[in-house]
C-alpha cells in the first residue's frame, strides 16, 4: 500500500498543530469499473490522460499517482438537466475530467461505498457552463481529489457528505479564474467510532468579481476525528471578489477530536472576505424545548444530529439520493 | 478620477535617532561555547546557570529553523554580537546614568513618564541594564522590582528563580528560545506578594543602540493569589543598514484569582528580526491580559502564550499590527485550555500598507479535561493598497464536547458606506478616512493608559487624502 503525504496547508503553520498536511493511503491499482447511470445529453468516453492533455498545470505527488495509476479515465461531456450517477468501485483508482463547454449543465452525482478506493475528479468549466458535483462518501477508506478550473461567469458547486467513514481524506483545489466565476459548496459529515476525515479545501480567486462560499456542517460522536482546513486564496488582481466560509460543528462525546483551520490568505486591496467557526455541544435549551414536547433525550441528540446536516443534504437536489441519506443517518421518515 | 488613500508609514523620527557606539565591553560576534563561557564570566553566573547556558547551546545547534513564517534567511547568526555592556551599572538614580544613556531615555520620555504614572520603571540599553527603580510605599508593600541578575545573587529571591527560570519556556521549545537560553543578559525580575493591588503600573523600556547586535533580556514575573498588576514593556532601535535579533523571553506566573496585564508597544527599527516568546501560566481563577501593539522590525513572529492550568482561568488578547513598506509581521496568540471553566478572547487587528505583510496566526487547543470552556476569537484586517498582503491562518483544536468556540475573521478594505456616513455627518472625505482607520486601532489603544494610548497614537500617524481608488 502507497502512502503518499497529501492536504498540504497552502501556507503552513504551526508543526505541533499537526495541521500542516495527511498521510494519505492509496489502494493498489486494480482493474476496477465505475458504474454509470446517465441521463440523454450526457456522453461518457474512455479517454488517455496522456494522449488527452487533459491533466491540469498544478501536478502535486498525489495527480501523479492517479496519471500513473489509473486504468480507467473518463471524459464527461454534454449537457442535461439530469443528474449522472457515478458508483465508484471499490479497490480502484478512478479519474474523471468533466468538461462543461460554454453554457452547458452537467450534474454528476458519484457513490461511494468502499472498502478502499481513490479517485480523482478534474473540473473544467467553460465560459457560463455550471457544473454540479455530488460526492456521498460512506464508510471504508477513501481519498478524493478534486481539482477545478473555472472561467468567466461560470458556476462550480460542490456538494460533499460523509458518512462514518473509516478514513476519508479529500482534497479540493478549485481555481476562479474567469470574471464573476463562482464557486459554491455544502459539506457534511457524520461521523462516530474511530472515524477519521481530513477536509482539505483551496479556493484561489484569480477572477475579478469572483465570487465562493463554503458552508460547512458536521457531527461528531464516539472517537471520531476530523480536520478541515478550508483557505480562501484572493490572488492580486481579483478586485471586487468576495470569499465567504462558515463551519458549524456540533460535537457529542468527550472523546471527539475536532481541527478546524480557517484561512484567508489576501494580496488584493478591493475584495471582501470572511470566515467563521463555530464548535460545541448541543444547546440545552433545545434539550429542554423538545423534552418539554415529549420527546426523550437520546432522541433529541438523533434528531438534532440529523437536522445538522440537513441543508446539505437538501443541497444534493436529487430526492432519491437525499432519501438514501436520510435513511443511513436514521431519520425514520425521509419524506417528512 | 479617483485617488488612492495616502496613509503614511510610521514617524520614526524619535526612535531612529543614535549615539556612536562606546561600549565597556563587547564580545565577538557568533554564537560558540568559548562566547557562552564568556557571558556567563562577564555576569558571575551561579555553576548551576552556567551549565544551563551550555546546554541550551547544545539544543541551539541541534534544533531546526521553523518551517514557517516569514523569511529569516537574512539573519546570520555568525554575525550577531550576542553581549555588550554599556559603560554603566545599574542605577538607581538618572543622573548617575551616563549623559548620552539618559538623554536617549529622555528622548523617549521614559524619566518623565516615571514621574507622571509609573510605580516603577527599568530601563536596558544593549545588553544590560542601566537604570531600575521603584517607588518607596511600592518597595514597602512587598513588590520586588528588580534587574534579573541581582534577584538571582540575592539569597532571597535565588531560589525562586532557580525554580522558575525557562520552566514554561524551556530551551527545548524552539530554536530560538534555545538560543535565548545561551545568550541571555538583563531583563527585569517582579514578584507581587498574594494580596497586593499594584494600582499603578510597572514598565520596563529596552533600547538596543549597537549594530549588528542582538537583545537577550529575560522578562520574569512572579503575581501571587489575589494580586494585581500591570507591566508595560517598550522596546525600540535605532535603524542600521545590519541586521540586529531580538530573542528576548517573558515567563508570567499568575496565581489564583490573580490578574496580570501585560501591555507591549514594540517599534523596533526596520532592520530587526523580532523573534521573542512570551507565556503565561494562568491559575485557578486567574486572569491574563494581554495588550500588544506590533510596529517596528523587518521581521517579526511573535505569538503570546497563554496556558490555562487552573479552573475558572481566564485569559484575553487584545493587539494591533501596522506593517509597512519592508516589513512581514507574524503575529498573534496562543491559548491551551488545560483545566475546566477556563475561558478566553481575542481580538486583533492588523492594517496592511505600501507592500507590508501581516499575518494573524493563532491557536486555541482545548485539552480532554477542559470541559465547560469557552473560547472566542475575533480578527479583523485592513487592506490599503494591492502592494500589501495580509493573511489570517487561525488553528482550532477542540478535544471534548463540553466547549464552546467560536471564530470570526473579516478582511477588506475601508468601507465606502462607513465614509458615505461620515460625510453625511459634516465630515470631509478626509478626516471621515482618517477618523476610520484610527477607530480600527480602538481596541488596542482603548485597553492602554491614556498616556500611552495617545503615544500609540502618535506612532500611528496617519494622513489621508483624496478618495479611494
Amino acid at each position: 500500500m502507497k502512502q503518499i503525504r497529501v492536504n498540504q496547508l497552502p501556507t503552513p503553520t504551526y508543526r505541533w498543530l499537526g495541521v500542516n498536511d495527511a498521510i494519505a493511503e492509496l489502494p493498489e491499482a486494480k482493474s476496477a469499473e465505475p458504474c454509470f447511470t446517465a441521463p440523454d445529453g450526457i456522453e461518457i468516453k474512455n479517454c488517455d490522460l496522456q494522449s488527452d492533455h487533459i491533466l491540469s498545470e498544478s501536478q502535486n505527488e498525489l495527480s501523479s499517482f492517479f496519471a500513473d495509476s489509473c486504468t480507467f479515465s473518463y471524459l464527461i461531456t454534454g449537457s442535461s438537466e439530469q443528474p449522472l450517477h457515478v458508483q465508484i468501485p471499490n479497490n480502484g483508482s478512478n479519474f474523471f475530467f468533466i468538461h462543461a463547454k460554454s453554457d452547458s449543465k452537467i450534474t454528476v452525482i458519484m457513490h461511494t461505498q468502499a472498502e478502499h478506493n481513490a479517485f480523482r475528479t478534474q473540473i473544467k468549466a467553460d465560459p457560463y457552463a455550471a457544473i454540479k458535483l455530488v460526492q456521498i462518501i460512506r464508510n471504508g477508506k477513501s481519498v478524493s481529489d478534486i481539482d477545478a478550473d473555472i472561467a468567466e461567469n461560470a458556476h462550480f458547486e460542490l456538494v460533499q457528505i460523509f458518512l462514518e467513514s473509516d478514513n476519508a481524506i479529500a482534497g479540493t483545489t478549485v481555481s476562479l479564474k474567469g470574471r464573476n466565476s463562482v464557486f459554491t459548496s455544502n459539506i457534511g459529515y457524520l461521523l462516530d467510532h474511530n472515524n477519521a476525515l481530513d477536509i482539505n479545501l483551496n479556493i484561489i480567486q484569480n477572477g475579478k468579481k469572483s465570487e465562493s462560499e463554503t458552508d460547512v456542517k458536521g457531527v461528531l460522536r464516539g472517537s471520531a476525528k476530523k480536520t478541515f482546513r478550508g483557505t480562501i486564496d484572493f490572488r492580486n488582481g481579483a478586485s471586487g471578489a468576495k470569499g465567504a466560509e462558515r463551519e458549524d460543528v456540533l460535537l457529542m462525546n468527550s472523546h471527539v477530536q475536532n481541527k478546524t483551520v480557517p484561512v484567508i490568505l489576501c494580496a488584493e486591496e478591493d475584495v471582501a472576505g470572511s470566515h467563521g467557526a463555530s464548535i460545541g455541544q448541543i444547546d440545552a435549551s433545545h434539550i429542554f424545548y423538545m423534552q418539554s414536547r415529549g420527546i426523550p433525550e437520546d432522541r433529541i441528540t438523533e434528531i438534532i444530529a440529523q437536522s445538522k446536516l440537513g441543508s446539505v443534504i437538501r443541497a444534493i437536489g436529487d430526492p432519491e439520493t437525499e432519501r438514501s441519506i436520510y435513511l443511513a443517518i436514521g431519520k425514520e421518515d425521509p419524506d417528512e | 478620477m479617483k485617488q488612492k488613500t495616502q496613509v503614511d508609514d510610521i514617524d520614526r523620527e524619535r526612535y531612529d535617532f543614535r549615539f556612536d557606539e562606546d561600549p565597556e565591553a563587547m564580545l565577538a560576534s557568533g554564537i560558540t561555547p568559548e562566547i557562552i563561557e564568556e557571558i556567563s564570566e562577564e555576569k558571575g553566573d551561579p555553576e548551576w546557570m552556567r551549565k544551563f547556558r551550555l546546554h541550551a547551546l547544545e539544543i541551539f545547534a541541534r534544533t531546526e529553523m521553523p518551517n514557517w513564517g516569514p523569511s529569516i534567511a537574512g539573519l546570520d547568526m555568525s554575525n550577531i554580537v550576542t553581549y555588550i555592556r554599556p559603560k554603566s551599572r545599574m542605577n538607581t538614580d538618572w543622573n548617575d546614568v551616563p549623559t548620552e544613556i539618559k538623554e536617549t531615555f529622555e528622548r523617549l520620555g521614559i524619566p518623565q513618564a516615571e514621574r507622571e504614572s509609573l510605580a516603577g520603571v527599568g530601563a536596558q540599553y544593549d545588553s544590560e541594564l542601566v537604570y531600575h527603580n521603584v517607588r518607596r510605599e511600592v518597595a514597602e508593600s512587598g513588590v520586588v522590582y528588580t534587574d534579573l541578575e541581582s534577584a538571582m545573587h540575592d539569597p532571597r529571591y535565588a531560589e525562586m528563580i532557580r525554580t522558575h527560570f525557562m520552566k514554561i519556556v524551556p530551551p527545548t521549545d524552539h530554536k530560538f528560545a534555545a538560543l535565548h537560553g545561551a545568550v541571555w543578559s538583563g531583563g527585569s525580575f517582579v514578584y507581587v506578594p498574594a494580596g497586593v493591588h499594584l494600582e499603578i503600573p510597572l514598565q520596563s523600556y529596552f533600547r538596543l543602540n549597537a549594530k549588528g547586535a542582538g537583545q537577550f533580556e529575560h522578562t520574569l514575573i512572579i503575581v501571587e493569589d489575589d494580586a494585581y498588576l500591570h507591566f508595560i514593556e517598550g522596546c525600540s532601535a535605532p535603524k542600521y543598514y545590519e541586521a540586529g535579533l531580538h530573542a528576548g523571553c517573558v515567563e508570567l506566573y499568575v496565581g489564583k484569582r490573580a490578574t496580570l496585564r501585560y501591555s507591549t508597544i514594540e517599534n523596533w527599527s526596520k532592520n530587526m528580526y523580532n523573534l521573542n516568546t512570551k507565556r503565561a501560566i494562568v491559575e485557578e481563577g486567574g486572569r491574563i491580559e494581554w495588550v500588544s501593539g506590533s510596529f517596528g522590525s523587518h521581521v517579526s513572529y511573535l505569538y503570546p502564550m497563554s496556558i490555562l492550568s487552573g479552573k475558572g482561568a481566564h485569559a484575553e488578547f487584545t493587539g494591533i499590527t501596522f506593517a509597512g513598506a519592508g516589513q512581514n509581521l507574524d503575529t498573534g496568540a496562543k491559548i491551551v485550555h488545560a483545566a475546566p471553566e477556563t475561558t478566553s478572547h481575542m481580538d486583533t487587528k492588523s492594517i496592511s500598507k505600501s507592500g507590508g505583510i501581516s499575518t494573524f496566526r493563532s491557536a486555541v487547543t482545548v485539552q480532554e479535561n477542559a470541559i465547560n470552556s469557552k473560547s472566542s476569537v475575533s480578527c479583523e484586517s485592513l487592506m490599503l493598497d494591492g502592494l500589501s498582503r495580509s493573511d489570517t491562518i487561525p488553528v482550532m483544536d477542540i478535544r471534548t464536547d463540553q466547549a464552546d468556540i467560536g471564530h470570526e475573521a473579516k478582511i477588506g478594505r475601508i468601507s465606502d458606506d462607513a465614509v458615505f456616513y461620515l460625510m453625511s455627518r459634516g465630515l470631509d472625505e478626509q478626516r471621515a478616512r482618517a477618523m476610520i482607520v484610527s477607530g480600527f486601532a480602538d481596541n488596542v489603544s482603548k485597553e492602554l493608559p491614556l498616556e500611552y494610548a495617545m503615544e500609540m497614537n502618535n506612532l500611528i500617524r496617519l494622513e489621508m487624502t483624496g478618495t479611494i481608488g
